[in-house]
């Protein structure tokens, strides 16, 4: 039993908004797979939770009108796993969906919820950082659409204001002859923690190398990071052994990894190193690329 | 040796299995009493400090809350937690609750309260001031002359044995090669997915206590109980009924001590329910064992002299400690014989969890130094690696006095042959230019039956035969979830000679009822319960033929019971339906007979189970990922009585093993002592993806002086796995690792040496 | 307190309880159904995994306030009458039963994979159950179980 003072349900965005502006105390409740555990860890007391559980309109993903893919805040891992969009255009989002602890897990974890959390590990991170991704966040008043890249501010801190809700994730069209993948490395194959997550995305050019690469990462430094000094290397190139090589030894200039009890230093440079390059060639192979 | 049985061999599920699908098996949290209060530990949150107050004021006052105890309230007593062996020799060296704390985690204080949250509440409101101590985690930091003595005059020794057969310094002088090595096995968790619970309820008219536990040993724990409780052993009742996995982990009252008293301090029904954390930070584990081997081979590379130093960390208490290294001591001798042996264990205590027992207790760290050391000398002088165990490995006949131990079947080469064919060893020629290089190994192991040579072995059994023909039978022998139970019911049904349904056994465990038995331990259930099953039952069937002899003037030694029927044995012919005479048994006038026999039975000799696994792995030498591409085990393990139940344990002790090898290892924090990862997400037990291809299979001999020919399972099978996998990792990267488990980041670190940066 | 109407093993039910209690804690405690075990609190083990409107998942996490208008099916669901449900059947054929702690949740995930693979392949069952830890490591047997129970349900593929 869990020390909760309050738990509102509301039906709609509108209800959820107005409670809250009225209590900015109140901790939004998405799959609970964090609010939950945090409440245990840290023995909260007297918690007002809000949970978004039964409000339709943040569940779901859709495409609009000029090809953007919206996908709800309170869309679970499962569904972003199984959507046909999602499939069919950001198959990095299913792989990450799927990484995501086991099936349970991924059954009520939503993706808004994880991005909220603001985990370094956070399996949909990489992938959504890699497709530039943006976020639309909403008080009772405002609403506001921002790079994901802005809203993270150091391991578990995010730039959610008061009264404000995650409520949808937008990613721009892609086009064709895009290519984009997700590496998670932990050491069990199911219920796992990354050691380190890396996403990539891959345009290619008429020439057949590379028009646009975008190399994202988890669990590299405070915050998921881009490597953009990789990124504007690969421009023009085909992803051969030598290439990936320079891939790997530029991304780790965009990171800050550490040592810690899961994992040293040296080991997760090595890491970078090695799957930053790998993740673009295989991204560079989704997108039709030839390597030779 | 072919026998033809009606029962034994045939798969029976499970007795309980229908308990536990349908979700209706009680553990011990499952049980409803009224009035049930809740208890809660105060773990000490430093290594190693002598607690100089504690103020227990507002805890007390906070509402709900029934008693605050703390370790000026405690019995004057030293004790053991040990449950087996029966603690001879092993240091009495903890209290219920410790002034002295060894460990972070180590107990201090406790509330019981009418719910948890207040529970859990008055523990935060303790507060305690306390003179912090040197603290160790290594065993070779508090071996250091002048170290801080964790236990008053013992050097940080728990125990210690060393033992010498023939002339070592001699042989060494003489033999051809020498190799010497170290090795270093981790700390690992039981985790069972039940973590350890107990709830003591007061029988107010008897005066006594009812402790339901979820424990492997349910009668040393009630010698446990009296001991440490200074109270007389009648007053407590002992009820184990369902345990969700024990391993080891629950063969000793880790918290059931503390439980008890808190019953009795309150006079309610407690009930302590451990957290996860708790479980894997503060209860038990696997011994972390440094391991120094040095070989003598001669000119033909057979062993002829061999030097062995175990270095065990014991953590802050005793608990199985030094018996562990006891049995690595044996394991040393009787794998691979050699005349000339040196053997040293020093059981150290440190500042860490306690290490106690663990399934297949000190066999798994000294399979992975052995079956490794093997490999290593193998790639050294190119030798086979699969000769070489097949030259050195003992034979039928081998005796090894030092544990008791008789080799009188062994089916190894049959099982090694079908390994190699199965993986493709002479066939094995991969293409290892890539980063991703293929490797395959294998190992052998055994394990014994039982602890004859050193400790309590005795088990009571009692059978029943109704006058419808049924039985049930009473046995001791403790069901943990491997399937004991309905073993021993086979075992009774082939005795008699009735249908496997015939035989009834009740569920669990009770002192007040069961026939004593030590406990489930030594994968000795089988063997030593098994024997005193079959004695009763056989006395049974022999006092329903001695009366059909006389009653229907019948030749008695050409009569028998088979299948329900009372047989001419030598045609098979059937006489007449069992039910007929034990019929009139039970209800003639005046002279009738009840049909029950009361059997014990100890063992007068030890025997050795077999095992191979083998392995094929993939390494990503850029990253260290070993993925398992295939995993066979195969084990000798005599009769199999029930071969549905053995196959669990079979499968699921290689998943166990793959775990050692690969992915398990409770990390310390080396400043403060704290286990950092008290979760099964960071404690990494392999999960259902995990999975490999995995195969295994069981091969047949006869062990005598048992019921069935059976010998040993559930502790040899969770020893093949981790050596056979890591000698595959070897053979893919040339590179030897002496340590498990081959995490991603060890085996990159064994690849790319720092000297490479 | 809240309020909260739903069916639970299809039957409706109405039962009051804390805003800080979780759908676990209402089963065992409030409710009694002791089948669905408690092994980490934190939803890493997956022993107490229930069906809420049939998909998988772990009542530790979710809060018991939620529930309202939801299907919740805990393993005493999973028979129905006297008769074991086809997957119970064949976890008690397959001996994918040891000490069986963990066995109502890999039993009711099993009950919910079924459903959508009727003819699955190992791989697909091993990520399926992914999330029910074993300790005692029967999963092969499990493996078996469901493999067995899909024939028994779908016929062979």
């Amino acid at each position: 039993m869990y020390n909760v003072d309050e738990l509102y349900t509301p039906a709609t965005l509108e209800e959820a908004l107005d409670i809250m502006a009225k209590d900015p105390e109140v901790q939004p409740l998405a799959g609970g797979t964090d609010v939950v555990v945090k409440m245990r860890a840290k023995n909260l007391k007297n918690v007002k939770l809000l949970s978004l559980d039964r409000i339709q309109e943040l569940k779901g993903v859709q495409m609009l009108e000029d090809g953007t893919i919206a996908i709800g805040a309170m869309t679970t891992f499962t569904k972003v796993a199984n959507d046909p969009i999602i499939i069919e255009k950001l198959p990095t989002l299913r792989t990450a969906a799927l990484a995501m602890g086991g099936p349970q897990i991924q059954n009520v974890a939503t993706i808004g919820g994880n991005v909220c959390n603001g985990a370094v590990s956070a399996d949909s991170a990489p992938s959504l950082f890699a497709l530039e991704s943006k976020l639309v966040l909403r008080t009772k008043d405002s609403e506001r659409t921002i790079d994901i890249a802005d809203f993270y501010l150091g391991p578990g801190r995010v730039d959610r204001k008061p009264g404000e809700l995650l409520v949808r994730i937008l990613v721009a069209p892609k086009g064709d002859h895009f290519g984009c993948m997700y590496n998670k490395f932990a050491v069990r194959k199911a219920m796992d923690l990354a050691i380190f997550g890396v996403a990539a995305t891959c345009k290619l050019a008429e020439d057949g190398t590379i028009a646009k690469a975008t190399i994202a990462m988890g669990v590299a430094a405070p915050v998921p990071v881009r490597c953009t000094e990789a990124e504007d290397y690969a421009v023009g190139k085909i992803p051969t052994e030598d290439v990936m090589a320079e891939i790997g030894r530029l991304s780790l200039n965009s990171t800050k990894p550490r040592d810690s009890w899961r994992a040293s230093k040296r080991y997760r440079e090595a890491l970078i190193r090695t799957l930053s390059g790998r993740a673009v060639r295989d991204a560079f192979v989704l997108a039709g690329g030839k390597l030779s | 040796m072919e026998k033809n049985y009606d029962v034994i061999g045939k798969s029976v599920p499970r007795s309980d299995a229908y308990a536990k699908v349908t979700g209706q098996a009680k553990y011990v949290a499952d049980l409803r009493v009224p009035g049930l209060t809740y208890g809660k530990i105060l773990h000490s949150p430093v290594a190693h400090a002598m607690f100089t107050k504690i103020d227990t004021t507002a805890a007390k006052a906070l509402p709900g809350v029934l008693d605050v105890i703390t370790y000026e309230d405690v019995p004057e007593i030293d004790y053991t937690s040990c449950g087996h062996p029966f603690p001879y020799d092993t240091p009495q060296d903890m209290r219920i609750l410790n002034r002295h704390a060894r460990y972070v985690g180590d107990m201090i204080a406790a509330v019981v309260a009418e719910t948890p949250e207040i529970a859990a509440e008055a523990c935060r409101l303790i507060t305690f001031e306390y003179d912090e101590l040197p603290a160790y985690f290594d065993p070779r930091e508090a071996l250091k002359e002048g170290a801080y003595e964790i236990h008053e005059g013992s050097k940080n020794l728990c125990g210690e044995n060393e033992y010498e057969l023939g002339n070592v310094e001699e042989a060494f002088k003489n033999a051809k090669y020498i190799i010497e090595e170290d090795f270093e096995t981790p700390i690992i968790a039981h985790a069972q997915i039940e973590t350890h619970v107990s709830m003591v309820e007061p029988d107010r008219e008897r005066g006594r206590w009812l402790v339901h536990c979820s424990n492997h040993c349910p009668f040393i724990l009630r010698e446990r109980l009296g001991h440490a409780l200074g109270m007389p052993q009648r007053a407590f009742r002992v009820v184990k009924s369902y345990v969700g996995g024990g391993f080891g982990g629950k063969q000793e009252p880790v918290f059931e001590i503390l439980n008890t008293l808190m019953a009795i301090r309150t006079k309610r029904p407690v009930i302590l329910e451990i957290t996860r954390e708790e479980n894997l930070a503060m209860t038990r584990t696997r011994h972390a064992d440094l391991i120094h081997i040095k070989s003598g081979l001669d000119e033909n590379f057979r062993f002829v002299a061999r030097d062995v130093e175990f270095i065990c960390n014991n953590g802050g208490y005793s608990s199985h400690g030094h018996n562990v290294a006891y049995n690595q001591a044996s394991h040393v001798a009787y794998l691979y014989p050699v005349e000339n042996l040196h053997f040293r264990a020093r059981s150290v205590y440190t500042n860490i969890q306690v290490a106690g027992a663990m399934r297949a207790y000190g066999a798994p760290q000294w399979h992975f130094a052995m079956e490794s050391h093997i490999d290593n000398i193998c790639q050294k002088f190119g030798l086979d690696r699969i000769e070489f165990r097949l030259k050195n490995h003992a034979r039928i006949g081998g005796l090894f006095n030092a544990a008791g131990i008789m080799l009188r079947s062994q089916n190894l080469d049959d099982m090694i042959e079908y390994g190699r064919k199965e993986i493709g060893w002479d066939d094995f020629h991969p293409d290892n230019s890539g980063p991703i290089k293929r490797g395959i190994g294998m190992c052998i192991g055994n394990y014994a039956q039982n602890v004859y040579g050193h400790s309590v072995e005795v088990v009571g059994a009692r059978c029943i035969v109704h006058e419808d023909g049924s039985a049930t039978i009473f046995s001791g022998t403790t069901e943990i979830g491997q399937g004991a139970e309905t073993t021993m019911q086979m075992i009774a049904a082939e005795t008699l000679g009735i249908p496997y349904e015939w035989v009834n056994m009740p569920d669990g465990s009770d002192t007040d009822i069961t026939p004593f038995d030590p406990g489930a331990y030594a994968s000795r259930q089988t063997n030593v319960g098994g024997n005193a099953v079959k004695k009763a039952a056989l006395a049974c069937k022999n006092q329903i033929l001695d009366y059909a002899a006389k009653d229907r003037e019948l030749d008695r030694d050409k009569i028998d019971i088979k299948r329900g029927f009372l047989v001419n044995s030598e045609t098979g012919e059937e006489i007449c339906p069992l039910k007929d005479i034990t019929w009139k048994m039970v209800y003639s006038f005046p002279e009738a007979e009840l049909i029950e026999h009361f059997a014990y039975h100890y063992p007068m000799a030890n025997g050795l189970t077999y095992l191979t696994a083998f392995a094929e792995v993939e390494v990503d030498t850029e990253t260290g990922a070993v993925n398992v591409l295939k995993l066979r085990q195969y084990l000798d393990s005599g009769q199999i009585i029930n071969p549905l139940a053995a196959k669990g344990q079979l499968y699921g002790g290689a998943m166990m093993s793959y775990g050692y090898g690969l992915t398990e290892q409770i990390l310390i924090n080396p400043k403060t002592g704290a286990v950092y990862n008290d979760t099964l997400l960071d404690y990494k037990i392999p999960t259902f993806a995990d999975v490999p291809d995995l195969h295994c299979e069981f091969f047949s001999s006869y062990e005598p002086d048992t019921a069935y020919g059976n010998k040993s399972v559930g502790e040899p099978v969770n020893i093949g796995a981790a050596c056979a996998i890591r000698n595959a990792v070897f053979n893919a990267t040339g590179v030897p690792i002496n340590q498990n488990p081959l995490t991603p980041e060890r085996v990159w670190n064994h690849l790319h040496p720092v000297e490479e940066d | 307190m809240i309020e909260v109407k739903f069916t639970l093993n299809g039957k409706e039910t109405v039962v009051a309880v804390e805003p800080g209690e979780t759908l676990l804690e209402m089963i065992r405690k409030r409710l009694n159904l002791t089948g669905t075990k408690r092994g980490c609190e934190v939803g890493e083990c997956g022993a107490c995994t229930v069906l809420i409107d049939g998909v998988p998942t772990d009542s530790c996490l979710y809060m018991a306030g939620q529930i309202n208008g939801h299907d919740v099916m805990t393993i005493e669901g999973v028979a129905t009458n006297t008769d074991l449900d086809v997957i119970q059947q064949a976890f008690i054929d397959n001996g994918s039963v040891q000490c069986g702690f963990c066995t109502p949740g890999l039993i009711l995930s099993a009950y919910a994979f079924l459903k959508t693979h009727k003819h699955p392949t190992d791989d697909e069952i091993k990520r399926g159950l992914a999330g029910n830890f074993c300790r005692c490591a029967t999963y092969v047997q499990v493996m078996d179980a469901i493999k067995d129970a899909a024939v028994r349900l779908y016929g062979e593929a």
